[in-house]
């Protein structure tokens, strides 16, 4: 069932002279359960890509439907409202509310729904992530790794329809780049979650299903790497 | 310039929001001290020295100036260091990466410290200038309203105080303003430089965040929502960043409680001094050793009334006061026992020495009014026309604090009192009869122009118009209540009082009492002018601060907010959260304030006591506006400041590090 489809995606930065395509009329699809991997060089375009997909940004001209949704049909409202629902988000760099515990940075998707979160699915995300014991904790009093884990467990916790990362181990020891990596692929593999990972390490993008290369704002390659 | 001065000087042009603001408070404070020194050096040693030359209390009034100046600076010092330090607190706090990359380059403690001290001292070359001149100007202001306020309550009185800019005054306001930003600036810049350098770099310490367990009643769920509870989470949880701020909105709500009070205990004072009657002017008549001929009084009263106009008044009160009497203990109620006995205490440290029967002498006064204020009273009193009443109140003054105590003196019981008259004669008391009571008057039903005649420790009746020789009145006073003060008396003056004759007259006076309340209502107007222009400019200090304050938390969370935005949540939900977060300061800072604040304005009503025991009120006005003013400028303020992200990306933000 296909989960993720972009059809002639299109985003410029910049007017005249000083424009730059990042994304040049892209389309692909993904199923549901797909572990795809998305690697470019840096400015290649893929970090504008994942914005789009997760709805952060918009595009020029093009269409991204999650879960049969046209998402840029949605006003900014309801966008938040189907990101919070639908789409889990990791990033490279600061992902966590310094004010929040590793426990309410989980919830905070449910929390903002206004819904309580099922105290035993809570406990299984949290033995997921191996963070039961600080679960309590700030993310200042955590390492990076313990953190990136806490974005997972974030992303995870409305069981979405997609998973989007951006350079989840970008910050990281390779211990702890390790341990998230083992993460995703369990949600995806367990959970049969849906996982985008864009990333420029290839090491990483080899334990994907699928690589799709961008270069200059275009698909270069789009590779199954298992069958 | 050296390097750490120009890093300090971009530091203030990179945030030109936060060093206008510090800048304005830095003007503000140096205005008031400069304003404060010169004009009680230039101005106030300029009066001194002009009208007082040959007072012997010219000391005590060096000694009060001297001691007003230092009073009005400790508040503007104190306010000033609050707002100033907690500027450069988070100036510093917003360039720990930037130190930290000095540091790691090579930079000693000394020279971080430089860029922030330096700050300061660029500040100050801009602010203590500027300040200079609005100081000399509000001088200036001062100068003209308060000699535009004594005209108007002594036309006699020229221009009382001069426009005197003094040097010595200027110089110590910029040596006050520059020592109190430069130390406000020391103790941050100190921190700062303590930072590993690691820790800089790598950001922590810009936000301090404490794990407080936080807990939700399920009201606040309930109403509030998530929103509340984001909110309330990072004010528990963050809150020294937001201490600054409340401290600043609580010192204002203190002063804004303290100033309303002061104004309404001088305004309280000033109507009990005059009191609230209708009578606009009074003329008092005192006889001689000869008695005044009471078919005299009687006449001339009559001339009066026939003056006036039908909503024009005139109330005589004719007082015969040479009689004494023994009040016999059990007549005097407990509390005029108290009183008296707290009155002699008194008198006894002025030297005065008494006997035990002192205690229950009374001096007796018998008054007599106009016919018709007789028959009003008669009614009042239950009584029969043509019969005594008692008026049972009595106010006594001590001397050492001059409170004026009212008291209800006498337990009435129809009684007799036994007179004993002064004789010019035989220069002592002879027995004068007796006056039988039949009924009384409280406190509530006396007219005010009664009131006026009781004296201490006395003992006054109203007794009837009638034609006995025997009363010997003493002195008479008529109250006015007329449209044109002026004309009356002119006419009174030349054409009745005229033709009485002048041996029976010691003293014949004339008070103007719009006159007096007039300017009583001015010095009130003059002393609220300038309790309330100091204290507004307080506030207008320590605003600054909160605006700088809180625009500053919120562009510092830019990245937290992008975070919660790319998780779901929507710029009105985060804008609802910031709201909440201003709601919650200000219940915090009013929490504070108010309690303190009422707590001076009590402090204050017993040192300001003066005259009258009046009862302290509660001041609801002040209260009221501090309670809407606190949440009207939090709220703004989180408006202006959320605005001003707007039309940020919520990626970029994320992306570009600090977001700065």
């Amino acid at each position: 069932m296909v989960i993720l489809e972009v059809k002639n995606l299109t985003k410029k930065y910049g007017k005249g002279d000083a424009e730059v395509v990042a994304l040049n009329n892209v389309s692909f699809q993904v199923e549901k359960g797909e572990f795809v991997a998305i690697v470019g060089a840096s400015g290649s375009g893929k970090s504008t890509l994942m914005h789009l997909l997760g709805g952060v940004d918009r595009p020029d001209s093009g269409s991204v439907f999650v879960d049969g949704h046209h998402i840029y049909d949605l006003n900014e409202s309801e966008l938040a409202i189907f990101r919070r629902r639908n789409i889990g988000i990791v990033y490279q760099f600061y992902n966590l509310i310094p004010t929040l515990t590793a426990n309410e940075n989980i919830q905070l998707p449910c929390l903002l729904d206004n819904r309580k979160v099922d105290k035993k699915r809570l406990k299984e995300i949290l033995t997921t992530i191996g963070l039961t014991e600080r679960n309590g904790h700030l993310p200042s009093e955590l390492s990076g790794g313990q953190q990136q884990r806490v974005s997972i467990g974030r992303a995870l916790i409305n069981d979405p329809a997609l998973i989007l990362a951006d350079e989840p181990t970008g910050n990281l020891d390779s211990q702890s780049s390790a341990e998230v990596m083992d993460l995703l692929k369990l949600a995806n593999k367990q959970y049969n979650q849906t996982l985008i990972i864009i990333t420029h390490d290839e090491k990483i993008a080899l334990q994907a299903d699928r690589i799709i290369t961008i270069g200059d704002g275009k698909i270069i390659s789009d590779e199954e790497m298992r069958l | 310039m050296k390097l750490t001065a120009r890093l300090a000087l971009s530091q203030l042009k990179v945030n030109k929001r936060r060093t206008i603001w510090t800048l304005v408070g830095i003007v503000i404070s140096t205005a008031m001290l400069t304003g404060v020194y010169s004009t009680g050096v230039g101005t106030g040693l300029d009066f001194i020295e002009r009208l007082l030359v040959d007072s012997p209390f010219k000391e005590n009034y060096y000694a009060m100036i001297f001691t007003l100046a230092a009073i009005l600076s400790v508040f503007i010092i104190l306010i000033s260091i609050i707002v100033v330090s907690n500027a450069f607190r988070v100036s510093a706090s917003e360039r720990f990466s930037q130190f930290g990359i000095l540091k790691s380059t090579g930079a000693t403690k000394k020279q971080i410290t430089e860029t922030v001290v330096f700050e300061g001292v660029f500040l100050t070359s801009i602010g203590i200038p500027l300040g200079l001149l609005l100081g000399i100007f509000l001088q200036f202001i001062a100068v003209v309203i308060i000699n535009k306020y004594i005209n108007k309550i002594d036309p006699n009185a020229m221009d009382l105080l001069r426009f005197i800019i003094s040097p010595v005054g200027l110089l110590l306001s910029t040596a006050v303003a520059s020592l109190t930003v430069i130390l406000s600036a020391w103790l941050p810049a100190i921190k700062a430089a303590k930072v590993p350098a690691i820790n800089a770099i790598r950001g922590i310490g810009e936000i301090k965040v404490k794990n407080k367990k936080v807990r939700f009643s399920k009201l606040t769920q309930k109403v509030f929502k998530m929103e509340g509870m984001l909110a309330t989470i990072f004010l528990r949880r963050s809150g020294t960043n937001f201490r600054a701020t409340v401290i600043s909105i609580s010192f204002s709500v203190i002063l804004v409680i303290a100033a309303g009070a002061l104004f309404t205990q001088l305004n309280r004072s000033v109507e009990m001094a005059v009191g609230n009657s209708d009578v606009n002017a009074t003329l008092s008549m005192i006889s001689s050793d000869e008695e005044l001929r009471l078919s005299e009084i009687r006449e001339i009263t009559a001339q009066f009334q026939g003056l006036l106009n039908e909503n024009e008044r005139v109330t005589m009160v004719a007082r015969d006061g040479i009689g004494q009497t023994t009040i016999p203990e059990p007549m005097l109620t407990d509390a005029m026992g108290d009183a008296l006995f707290t009155m002699w205490e008194d008198r006894k440290q002025y030297g005065m020495t008494l006997e035990e029967t002192d205690l229950y002498k009374f001096h007796v006064n018998m008054i007599e009014v106009n016919p018709d204020l007789y028959t009003q009273l008669v009614e009042l009193a239950d009584v029969e026309y043509g019969q005594n009443i008692l008026i049972n109140h009595s106010v006594m003054r001590l001397l050492s604090n001059g409170r004026r105590i009212e008291i209800m003196p006498f337990n009435f019981n129809n009684q007799t009192i036994e007179l004993q008259r002064w004789s010019s004669e035989s220069e002592g008391y002879e027995d004068g009869g007796s006056i039988e009571l039949h009924g009384q008057l409280l406190r509530d039903e006396i007219p005010l122009e009664i009131i006026d005649s009781i004296e201490e420790q006395s003992l006054n009746v109203i007794v009837p118009p009638h034609d006995n020789g025997y009363m010997m009145f003493n002195i008479v006073i008529w109250y006015f209540d007329v449209d044109d003060v002026e004309a009356l008396m002119s006419v009174v003056m030349d054409d009745i009082l005229a033709t009485i004759i002048e041996e029976d007259i010691a003293g014949i006076y004339y008070d103007n009492i719009e006159e007096i309340r007039n300017a009583n209502r001015n010095m009130v107007a003059l002393l609220a002018t300038i309790i309330f222009s100091f204290v507004g400019l307080l506030i207008a200090i320590a605003l600054t601060n909160v605006i700088s304050t809180i625009s500053e938390n919120v562009r510092i969370r830019a990245k937290e907010f992008a975070v919660l935005q790319s998780v779901g949540m929507t710029r009105s939900g985060i804008r609802r959260m910031l709201s909440l977060e201003a709601l919650l300061s200000s219940f915090k800072a009013l929490a504070w304030g108010l309690p303190i604040g009422i707590l001076v304005s009590v402090l204050l009503h017993h040192a300001v006591g003066i005259a009258a025991v009046f009862e302290y009120e509660v001041p609801w006005l002040s209260i009221g506006s501090s309670f809407i003013g606190v949440f009207i400028i939090t709220w703004a303020t989180m408006l202006y400041a959320s605005n001003q992200l707007k039309g940020k990306n919520i990626i970029e933000t994320i992306r570009s590090g600090s977001g700065m």
